[in-house]
C-alpha cells in the first residue's frame, strides 16, 4: 500500500524531525505502510492528501472519526526544504492533531490566529499549511537500524 | 476651535461606530463559518470522511496532544518527532491503531515500550527554516520567501 507522506530524494535536510515508536508487542492482521518515493519535486498544484483525527475547527474538538483532505503544493512559496500546500476551498483545512500522520509528517500549522477578539489571517491565507518534506533514502536508513535494535 | 471639536464629534462617532461594526462583523462571519463547518463535517477542517479503512493509521494523545502516525512494521509507527519528545511530555504510553473511527471494531491499543529520534533532531521544531518560515508569513510574499532562503 501506498501512502501520501511526502518523500522524495530531491530534498535532504539534516533536520529530519521524525521519530519511531517502539511497541511493546507487534500489532497482528494490519496493513503496514510504505512511503511512496518519488523522483522530483511536486509541481505547483500537486495534489498532497493529509488524514487524520485532528481538531475540527479552530480551537475546536477533534474528530472521532478518521477524515482525510486533499491539499495542493503551492509552489510560489515553497522552497527547497519545505512546501507549502493549500485547501481548496480555502475554508478547510489540515487543524492541530493532524501532525505526524500521512501526509503531514512535518505539518506546521500557519493559520488565523486570535489577538485580543480579533483573527487574524496572514494574507488572507488561512489555510496554507507547511510540510518539511523527507528524504526517503534518509528515513529508511534510519528506520531499519532502529528496527532491529535491541530493545 | 473647541466648537470644531464639537462640530465633529458626530461625525468621528459615527465613524468610530462603522468601523468598530465592520470589524465585528468580519470577525463574527469568520468564526461563525469556521464553527458551522466544524459542526456540520466534523473534521480536519472541511475535508471528509475516509471511508476505506487505513488499517496503518495510528493515533496518540502525548503531552503536546493528539498526533499521528503510520504503522510501518508490525511493531514501529512512525510519527514527527515533535509529537513525542520531551517537550511533548515524551512518548505516549499506547498507541491506537483506529483505522477510521474509534470505535469501528477494529481499533487496536497497543503500548509503546519507546521513542526513537531521528539524529537530524534537534529537540526544537523551530530550529530549521520550517520555523522561521511561519515567523515571517505575514510579511509579504517576496520578503517571506527571501527570509525563508536564507535562515
Amino acid at each position: 500500500m501506498i501512502i501520501s507522506i511526502v518523500s522524495f530524494s530531491l530534498f535532504l535536510n539534516n533536520q529530519l524531525k521524525v521519530a519511531i515508536l517502539k511497541l511493546v508487542s507487534p500489532v497482528a492482521n494490519k496493513g503496514l505502510a510504505k512511503m511512496n518515493e518519488v523522483a522530483s519535486a511536486p509541481g505547483d498544484g500537486s495534489a498532497l492528501t493529509t488524514y487524520g483525527y485532528g481538531l475540527t475547527s479552530d480551537k475546536g474538538s477533534a474528530s472521532d472519526v478518521l477524515k482525510t483532505l486533499v491539499t495542493s503544493v503551492q509552489a510560489s512559496i515553497s522552497t527547497d526544504k519545505v512546501i507549502a500546500t493549500k485547501a481548496n476551498p480555502s475554508s478547510e483545512s489540515t487543524c492541530q492533531g493532524d501532525s505526524g500522520g500521512m501526509g503531514l509528517m512535518f505539518i506546521y500549522l500557519v493559520r488565523c490566529f486570535y489577538f485580543s477578539r480579533f483573527l487574524i489571517c496572514p494574507l488572507n491565507q488561512n489555510n496554507i499549511d507547511v510540510a518539511v518534506v523527507i528524504s526517503y533514502a534518509a528515513i529508511h536508513s534510519f528506520i531499519h537500524p532502529s528496527i532491529h535494535q535491541p530493545m | 476651535m473647541i466648537q470644531t471639536t464639537t462640530r465633529r464629534l458626530p461625525l468621528l462617532f459615527l465613524l468610530a461606530v462603522f468601523f468598530s461594526v465592520s470589524l465585528v462583523k468580519a470577525d463574527d462571519s469568520h468564526i461563525r463559518r469556521r464553527a458551522t463547518e466544524g459542526d456540520v463535517v466534523n473534521d480536519i477542517v472541511g475535508g471528509s470522511v475516509q471511508s476505506t479503512p487505513i488499517s496503518y493509521f495510528a493515533k496518540f494523545e502525548g503531552g503536546n496532544g493528539l498526533c499521528g502516525g503510520s504503522l510501518i512494521a508490525n511493531d514501529i509507527v512512525l510519527t514527527a518527532a515533535h509529537c513525542v519528545d520531551s517537550k511533548a511530555g515524551g512518548f505516549p504510553p499506547q498507541v491506537r491503531i483506529a483505522s477510521t473511527t474509534e470505535s469501528d471494531g477494529t481499533v487496536v491499543d497497543v503500548d509503546v515500550a519507546k521513542s526513537i529520534f531521528h539524529p537530524g533532531w534537534t529537540g526544537n521544531v523551530d530550529d530549521g527554516n520550517d520555523g522561521k518560515y511561519i515567523k515571517y508569513l505575514s510579511t509579504y510574499h517576496e520578503h517571506r520567501y527571501q527570509k525563508f532562503q536564507t535562515s
